[in-house]
């Protein structure tokens, strides 16, 4: 697939819009015209667009909190996740005992880990830190032994014949060869990272973009739960999108496919 | 003959296949960490059977999980979804109705042992770091207690928030918080980890509502006859826990899939009340603790969230069934003295 051109990634924005606008409307009829679903469940948006306003300043700062929390614990994760799949992938044998238990880890529920969190870390922070930065390892780490176990055999062969090894093997073959799925696995990563927002703010926060939908669902406030959603949502494409672009600049060779 | 001798097992199928027939449908919901032991009594004993109602009962993780599908009409009947869940949903509008009652108090407070003589009253929380379940009964009861004594979140003490109580035993095990607000589903784990329960939710409002047996406008107005058959299966569950309540701890040690000497602690602790009255001063006094305390902004009068009638319709229909039998007596001397 060409990459697209200025004009057709226009075009895709405008028919997303007209998309978003269409079912927005599709709601506003059921709910403010029709007043067809319950009504606590499916508020309209005469009382979604002013509680916005209302939450306006919570929300800026949830995104702080959240950022503060999630930044650090992704950054981390993708850090050790590569790290550890290029050591462990190198080492077919090690890999052989190890990949077991990393296939056991990786489905294990986020919210069973929060009392274990909460005993082992030393603050709450931390112990929110720790369901995010284990959820997001996961993927990072499969897809970069993946990533590993994908590269042509000749590569490696070739680049031991003009005496690569070490570190210059690992940063001038294993890990550009590697890339595109080491990326798909931040890429996962990410995506789960946001939904893990909801679980790790259930412990002792005061403020946060998951904190801010679970609080107002407990008290049954479903304009601001869908406030919430609709916030969430943008921010997750905004920063899909960031990666998106970095992931072009770092993988350029692969922008013709 | 042996024809003969078919037609009465013939007989006795078709009655009741008839009997089965004729049973009323009807979903009750329960939450995972609520208490039960008056409906889980009644289908041990078979009582609801009795009433002609074929109960179906339906797990929730969570209350609001619960009260929504009660909304959306996907169960009949809310069992154990709290006091403080169904008034939020009612003041923002959702047609729930509380019926009747399931339990009162009951909640622990916990803390380590070494800090146990430093909890004597409300006052005692003062410059503590304590973590509370949102929106659960024993966080209204804690809030509106604190608030009656004249403290303040964040200025009297630190108030850490979770959304579940397993997690506020954790917080307290491991030293982050001074005291915790739990909940009658983490006593057993609290004493078996060697924690103090210094204060119980009843000393800081003495036999609170807790769970309350809620439903819809709309299921009331359609299916009136079989809440009221509901209720009376539960009054006759309330009488035989009064009379033999090891029967109970059986039925909880069968259902909770825990061992014989759990169920008896759980399903005997004196600090809860089992009582299917709705309780309308009790749920009056809960609703005021969750204004004083901000969760609800409404200025709804509570009592209208409220039906009594059918409480009262299964008490006296008991009564007319077994005259003599005091136990409904005392009955109806508490649902005067609560309503």
């Amino acid at each position: 697939m060409n990459s697209l051109d200025a004009k057709s990634r226009l075009y895709g924005l405008m028919s997303f819009l007209v998309i978003v606008i269409f079912l927005a409307g599709v709601y506003g009829l059921l709910t403010d015209v029709l007043r067809l679903p319950n009504a606590v469940l499916f508020p309209g948006w005469q009382k979604i667009i002013p509680a916005f306003g209302l939450s306006f300043k919570q929300l800026l700062e949830g995104l702080a909190s959240s950022m503060g929390l999630l930044a650090p614990a992704v950054a981390a994760s993708v850090l050790t996740g590569v790290a550890a799949g290029v050591i462990i992938g190198l080492r077919p044998k090690i890999e052989a005992v190890l990949l077991p238990f990393i296939r056991a880890m990786n489905p294990l529920p986020s919210t069973m880990l929060i009392p274990y969190a909460i005993a082992v870390m030393p603050t709450f922070w931390f112990s929110s830190w720790i369901i995010i930065y284990i959820g997001v390892l996961w993927p990072v780490l499969m897809n970069t032994l993946h990533g590993i176990a994908m590269l042509e055999p000749r590569w490696i062969d070739n680049a031991r014949c003009l005496n690569l090894t070490g570190r210059h093997l690992v940063f001038k073959v294993v890990l550009p060869g590697a890339m595109p799925q080491i990326f798909a696995g931040i890429n996962a990563g990410l995506i789960r990272s946001f939904l893990l927002l909801t679980v790790a703010e259930m412990i002792g926060s005061k403020a946060g973009l998951g904190y801010f939908v679970q609080y107002y669902a407990d008290f049954a406030k479903y304009d601001r739960v869908i406030v919430g959603m609709i916030w969430l949502s943008f921010i997750v494409v905004l920063i899909m999108t960031l990666f998106d672009l970095l992931k072009k600049r770092i993988l350029y060779w692969t922008k013709k496919r | 003959m042996k024809k003969l001798a078919a037609w009465p097992i013939l007989s006795a199928l078709v009655c009741l296949l008839a009997v089965q027939a004729e049973a009323q449908p009807l979903k009750l919901g329960r939450n995972q960490g609520g208490t039960q032991t008056l409906p889980i009594l009644a289908i041990n004993e078979k009582y609801f059977q009795e009433q002609g109602l074929d109960v179906e009962l339906v797990m929730f993780l969570g209350t609001s999980d619960g009260i929504n599908a009660l909304n959306a009409g996907k169960i009949d009947v809310g069992l154990s979804f709290g006091t403080g869940s169904p008034l939020t949903f009612a003041a923002e509008g959702a047609p729930i109705v509380i019926i009747a009652g399931n339990l009162a108090g009951g909640h622990p407070i916990i803390t380590k042992p070494e800090n146990a003589s430093k909890f004597k009253s409300v006052n005692d929380f003062k410059g503590k770091v304590v973590g509370t379940p949102r929106l659960y009964t024993a966080d209204v009861v804690f809030r509106g207690a604190v608030f009656r004594a004249g403290l303040k979140p964040g200025a009297d003490f630190e108030l850490i928030e979770f959304r579940r109580t397993i997690d506020v035993l954790e917080a307290v095990k491991s030293g982050k918080i001074d005291v915790g607000i739990g909940s009658s589903s983490i006593t057993a784990g609290a004493i078996e980890a060697g924690l103090a329960i210094p204060l119980w939710s009843n000393d800081l409002f003495a036999y609170h509502p807790c769970c309350r047996i809620i439903t819809t406008k709309e299921v009331l107005e359609k299916r009136r006859p079989e809440l009221v058959k509901l209720i009376r299966g539960l009054l006759l569950a309330e009488k035989k826990f009064d009379q033999d309540p090891e029967a109970a701890v059986k039925a909880n040690e069968e259902d909770l899939k825990i061992d014989e000497n759990l169920s008896r602690t759980l399903t005997l602790d004196p600090h809860i009340q089992l009582a299917v009255d709705p309780n309308t001063k009790g749920v009056v006094t809960m609703w005021d603790y969750m204004k004083e305390s901000q969760y609800i902004t409404s200025d709804a009068d509570p009592k209208t969230f409220i039906d009594t009638s059918l409480y009262k319709e299964a008490l006296d229909d008991l009564k007319k069934q077994q005259p003599d039998d005091p136990f409904w007596t005392i009955l109806e001397k508490r649902f005067q003295d609560w309503n």
